[in-house]
């Protein structure tokens, strides 16, 4: 049977059904927010719940900071080739020692830095998009993902996400938009959590403040006792 | 009875005497149950967010041709290609025609249970194409030749020895390995496939219509390579997934994460809209979604079965089911297992094949309780059972017995004119056989509560 046809014959078999009315009655929708609110700020908020999915949430003064941090952890867990790709980067970030022309998703990568859309405080995600520089596979092929991120792109919760990507992209919307939250993992062997199936064993976040000079805790909402560099 | 349902009995009968199994089950759904109760605590009220859910489904199926053309309309826009299949075999023959057009040789796979209903592994396999499962439990499943013990947890009946032995047979690595090294194991494994595989097929948990979008949700990463590397990627889909809004996924993906796997929301809940765009870095050159009826339009014309179709596959009614976790998943022989299983298995495969799997219940309603869009699923089941003796699929043994129960009772003489004795015999040998030999027939008093009261009367009016 050609599409048309099947397309014809399911829409026509839906409609007849439809006929009978189930009887019940259509509730009106309540457009309420169904989760527990608590008094944290929206960086207090993330910086829980991403550690609580075994995030690493590394907290930025400025450019000096990331490249100590950076340094220190590459020799740490000896990472030999780290990629980024996001050319903007170059220059507000500073990464002159790492290697950028590069394109796709090498098994060589031993960890990669990028950006990211937003970030969702209830539920400690980060939003990617394909849209970025960094595409699909990238961001989920590499054993290391590092996030670059600003506080200014802290939202409250998925749907808050949602609507920003909306805002952005308009009916122009990337062929795919990611909502992680922590490094991949499974389950499936007797229910024993094991981290780094597929995508990344270890998600960084480095979060700057939106502007040079300032430091996370002069923004809005920040209050030290969650952040600890 | 048909065969069906005597291998069922039976093996119902085995399951539940295998204490092995019996042990890894209860486990496993403790941890299961446990972490349910720790998810659940993000709600402020999950009873208002489950009736919400249910409402914006009960909305969308009530207008399901119009949601199902917003979404080809917008999909189609993007440069995504919809097929129309109403029945397996119309979606084998499209995944077929697009393999064949795209000469692949090997077909990554994400977690899918779409794609087992239509039995589409042994399809492709037959066609001399290699099939690659690359969730970790469905390539479990896959290397032992098992279908999905779960909709959600594939390969949870097996012991971590077992799948360490299992890999050791198949996969040609050292015995005894531990889970983090098996799934270490499993990923150097299946990084190459992602990358060989000309073709990525995924499910989709839920169809967007406002934005022609799917969206995928998983933990492990591989639906999002699937949908990565290969230059083509095909969605299977019931009709039913639709959601009017990508926004309703503020609601839906939490949901979905808190009664599937007890998480706030999964690692990865991933939204498509299409192929990959002109400037984008990666992503395949062509995207299709097959949107299969077959027998979802039989369901949607039953009025009060209609809202099983409002099912997002959490699993969480086969998690505090009793009879899934006595008999286990794969006792059903059906493609959905527990208690959403036997709803809508009847209209998949047939009442008269199915209808057993209704029966298979004690109507305790913990599924009904536990369900994140309120399917009334134990009143299905009865729904079901009346559906199945009205259309004459009982045995004539018992529809002839409750005839003579119902000429019997309705008459008053008839009913006193024979002795408990009597009754007890008789009811015995009509009903014995249906009420199992675990349980008790009622037994009857030697006179009828009428013939007393009559005679109590009789005796205090003499007494005055």
């Amino acid at each position: 049977m050609d599409n048309f046809s099947a397309r014809n014959n399911i829409l026509e078999k839906i409609r007849e059904a439809l006929k009978k009315s189930s009887g019940c009655q259509l509730p009106e929708s309540t457009g309420d927010v169904f989760y527990r609110a608590d008094d944290m700020s929206l960086l207090e908020k993330f910086s829980a719940e991403f550690a609580a999915i075994d995030g690493k949430l590394e907290v930025c003064e400025g450019k000096n900071t990331l490249d100590k941090r950076l340094t220190e952890l590459r020799k740490e867990n000896g990472w030999e080739h780290i990629y980024c790709n996001t050319a903007s980067f170059h220059e507000s970030v500073g990464f002159g020692d790492l290697s950028f022309p590069w394109k796709g998703a090498p098994e060589s990568a031993s960890a990669v830095i990028t950006g990211c859309e937003c970030l969702v405080a209830r539920t400690g995600t980060i939003v990617l998009s394909a849209a970025q520089e960094y595409g699909r596979a990238l961001t989920v092929y590499a054993p290391v993902h590092i996030v670059v991120a600003s506080v200014g792109q802290l939202v409250y919760d998925i749907g808050d996400g949602i609507e920003r990507i909306i805002r952005q992209y308009g009916t122009n919307l990337p062929s795919a938009i990611f909502f992680a939250s922590g490094p991949s993992r499974t389950g499936d062997i007797e229910k024993t959590l094991v981290r780094g199936v597929h995508g990344p064993v270890e998600v960084y976040l480095f979060l700057f403040a939106d502007n040079e000079g300032e430091t996370p805790a002069d923004q809005p909402g920040y209050q030290s006792k969650f952040i600890q560099l | 009875m048909t065969s069906r349902e005597k291998v069922f009995q039976a093996e119902s009968k085995a399951k539940t005497a295998d204490l092995t199994h019996r042990a890894i089950i209860n486990r496993v759904l403790k941890q299961s149950d446990d972490a349910f109760k720790k998810g659940k605590e993000q709600f402020a009220d999950l009873d208002r967010a489950r009736k919400q859910a249910a409402g914006i489904k009960m909305n969308t199926i009530a207008r399901l041709d119009h949601y199902l053309l917003e979404f080809e309309s917008n999909f189609t826009r993007a440069g995504g290609k919809v097929i129309w299949a109403g029945n397996a075999q119309q979606a084998l023959d499209a995944i077929a025609e697009i393999c064949r057009e795209k000469r692949a040789s090997v077909v990554v796979k994400s977690k899918s249970m779409v794609t087992e209903e239509i039995h589409l592994n042994p399809f492709l396999e037959e066609r001399g194409i290699e099939v690659v499962e690359t969730d970790l439990g469905e390539y479990i499943q896959q290397l032992a030749g098992e279908p999905p013990y779960h909709i959600v947890a594939p390969s949870m009946h097996k012991s971590k020895e077992e799948v360490a032995r299992l890999f050791h047979e198949k996969l040609n690595v050292p015995p005894g390995l531990t889970p983090e090294e098996l799934t270490l194991a499993a990923r150097e494994k299946l990084r190459r496939k992602f990358r060989e595989a000309e073709v990525g097929i995924t499910g989709a948990n839920f169809i967007l219509a406002d934005i022609g979008g799917i969206a995928i949700t998983e933990n492990e990463g591989n639906a999002r390579l699937t949908t990565s590397f290969p230059s083509t990627h095909i969605v299977v889909t019931g009709i039913e997934k639709v959601l009017p809004s990508v926004k309703d996924l503020d609601l839906f993906w939490p949901l979905l994460a808190t009664h599937g796997s007890g998480q706030k929301i999964a690692v990865y809940n991933s939204v498509f809209t299409g192929p990959a765009k002109r400037g984008e870095a990666d992503g395949p050159e062509e995207m299709y979604v097959i949107l299969l009826d077959n027998g979802r339009t039989g369901i949607l014309a039953d009025p009060v079965a209609r809202e099983s179709l409002h099912c997002i596959r959490c699993g969480a009614c086969l998690n505090v089911c009793p009879v899934y976790k006595n008999i286990g998943g794969h006792t059903y022989r059906a493609t959905y297992s527990g208690p959403i299983g036997s709803v809508i298995t009847p209209y998949l495969q047939g009442m008269r094949e199915s209808k057993h799997l209704s029966y298979a219940s004690s109507l305790c309603g913990a599924c009904t309780e536990v369900c994140p869009v309120r399917i009334n699923l134990h009143g299905l089941l009865l729904h079901n059972r009346r559906s199945a003796v009205r259309d004459h699929h009982g045995s004539i043994l018992e529809k002839a017995a409750w005839q003579g129960w119902k000429i019997v009772s309705k008459d008053r003489r008839l009913l006193d004119a024979a002795g408990g004795k009597m009754k007890n015999f008789v009811v015995n040998r009509l009903f014995s056989a249906q009420w199992g030999d675990h349980r008790k027939l009622p037994v009857f008093a030697e006179k009828s509560f009428s013939s007393q009261w009559k005679e109590k009367k009789k005796r205090d009016s003499a007494g005055k």
